[in-house]
């Protein structure tokens, strides 16, 4: 059984899912999805993204260059995928067992 | 300072080897971030610095493998990408030093406390000289490391040409014995025990005990000076003959030239070995009796300058290139060790 995402694990896969993108578009992918305040930090943000490739769940996939700055892609990988699946159905279970309870006390 | 100097401020908790492949990539997503600020804002860098912490935490050795690492031991390849990072960064003299000097600290320093007599002398001095050795001798370290852990020098170089050589994994590995590590561990703790004995000895009214033997000086007393004398000669003799010679026998395979010491005519050899020995006993013996703080402060000093001297000796006649960052830039393409996943 694959081992819990941290939060920034998980939205930067779950970023990766609408397609290839560098850094600083899945850290605004991200801040998007999880609608919770500004971007994470570039620290936070590479930090993942090392840990991540190093699991195979990403895999950089070419450079495209942006404004002048040369920009390495990621992607997510078969691996990726099932992962941020199988983490996002664990969400949902919780989330649907808090709003049971919420149902039972109001 | 500019946006990116910052960043790059920022970015050295960092990995070297982590800031060879992206670090490029982080100071540009933290400029996309916050376009046409002049500098990061704070909460921006304190993410950086965290991150690289936990990224350096999270990329080197477990504790234990650390400590065989830093005894003489090998590494498995899992973590070669540090050992590489480890081993040509600027600071490894001093770094190597610490490793070796910390043990000895500890024991000294444990037996001071058991003996609750004594200042800081006597702890300190044998870690001190070691840092001042280690010092001299960062270059063999270094090389001997290398070729421990299955590299040898020569082939595709990512670094620089120059005094640093390149090292290339051989394949496989050269097989290891745990003899050669297990042997200085072996000369560390007789040193320690004879320096132990030596204390005790110093102290006529005193007595301390370490786990199944008591130290007391009197007249009844199967430990005399004489015996204590003796038993550190024969710590001499082991750590200057009977080591290098078991090392030799069995450590051939993967031990290397050393050119400080190797430079050096064989009774200067030996000199230097026993006088540095013969230095750290004597700070130590002093420091047990010495009951003016100022002559053990003396003793330290002196100790300090004629052991610096003998490094400065050695370094001087092997001239020890130093490696610079010029030297050590690292091409990841071209790179031996392949990047940690």
């Amino acid at each position: 059984m694959a081992t819990r995402k941290t939060g920034a694990s998980y939205w930067v896969l779950a970023a990766l899912l609408e397609g290839p993108a560098h850094g600083y578009a899945i850290a605004k992918r991200s801040a998007d999805l999880s609608d919770d305040g500004p971007p994470m930090g570039p620290g936070t943000l590479y930090g993942t993204l090392e840990r991540l490739q190093g699991e195979g769940s990403i895999e950089p996939c070419g450079d495209e260059v942006v404004d002048g700055r040369n920009r390495r892609l990621y992607r997510i990988t078969d691996n990726g995928r099932s992962l941020v699946a199988e983490e996002n159905a664990q969400r949902l279970a919780a989330a649907r067992r808090v709003h049971r309870l919420l149902g039972a006390t109001s | 300072m500019t946006h990116d100097s910052w960043v790059r401020l920022a970015s050295r908790s960092f990995p070297r080897r982590w800031r060879a492949e992206r670090g490029q990539e982080l100071i540009e997503t933290t400029a996309d971030l916050a376009p046409g600020a002049s500098r990061p804002s704070l909460r921006i860098l304190l993410d950086i610095v965290f991150a690289g912490l936990r990224e350096r935490h999270r990329t080197r050795p477990p504790f234990f493998r650390w400590l065989w690492y830093s005894m003489g031991g090998k590494l498995p390849r899992e973590w070669h990408a540090w050992m590489r990072d480890d081993l040509t960064g600027r600071w490894f003299w001093l770094r190597d030093g610490f490793r070796r000097a910390v043990p000895v600290f500890v024991v000294l320093f444990a037996i001071r406390l058991v003996g609750h007599q004594g200042g800081w002398v006597f702890p300190l001095s044998y870690p001190l000289a070691t840092i001042v050795v280690s010092a001299a001798m960062a270059r063999s370290r270094r090389d001997q490391t290398w070729k421990r852990n299955g590299y040898e020098p020569g082939g595709e170089s990512w670094a620089k040409p120059g005094p640093f050589l390149a090292w290339t994994a051989t394949v496989p590995p050269q097989p290891s014995h745990p003899v050669v590590p297990s042997l200085r561990a072996a000369g560390w703790a007789l040193i320690s025990t004879s320096l132990a004995w030596l204390y005790g000895a110093a102290y006529p009214h005193e007595s301390f005990r370490v786990p199944g033997m008591t130290f007391r000086h009197d007249p009844n007393s199967p430990i005399t000076r004489t015996g204590v004398v003796g038993f550190a000669g024969v710590a001499l003799v082991v750590v200057i003959i009977v080591g290098p010679l078991l090392s030799r026998r069995f450590g051939r395979k993967h031990s290397i030239d050393r050119p400080e010491i190797d430079a050096l005519a064989p009774i200067r050899r030996a000199g230097l070995h026993a006088g540095l020995f013969a230095l750290v006993a004597c700070v130590a013996f002093l420091a047990g009796i010495g009951i003016f703080p100022a002559m053990a402060t003396a003793a330290l000093g002196a100790s300090g300058l004629a052991v610096g001297g003998c490094s400065a000796f050695v370094g001087v006649r092997c001239r020890r290139s130093r490696v610079t960052w010029a030297d050590l830039a690292i091409r990841p393409k071209a790179s031996p060790v392949p990047a940690q996943r």
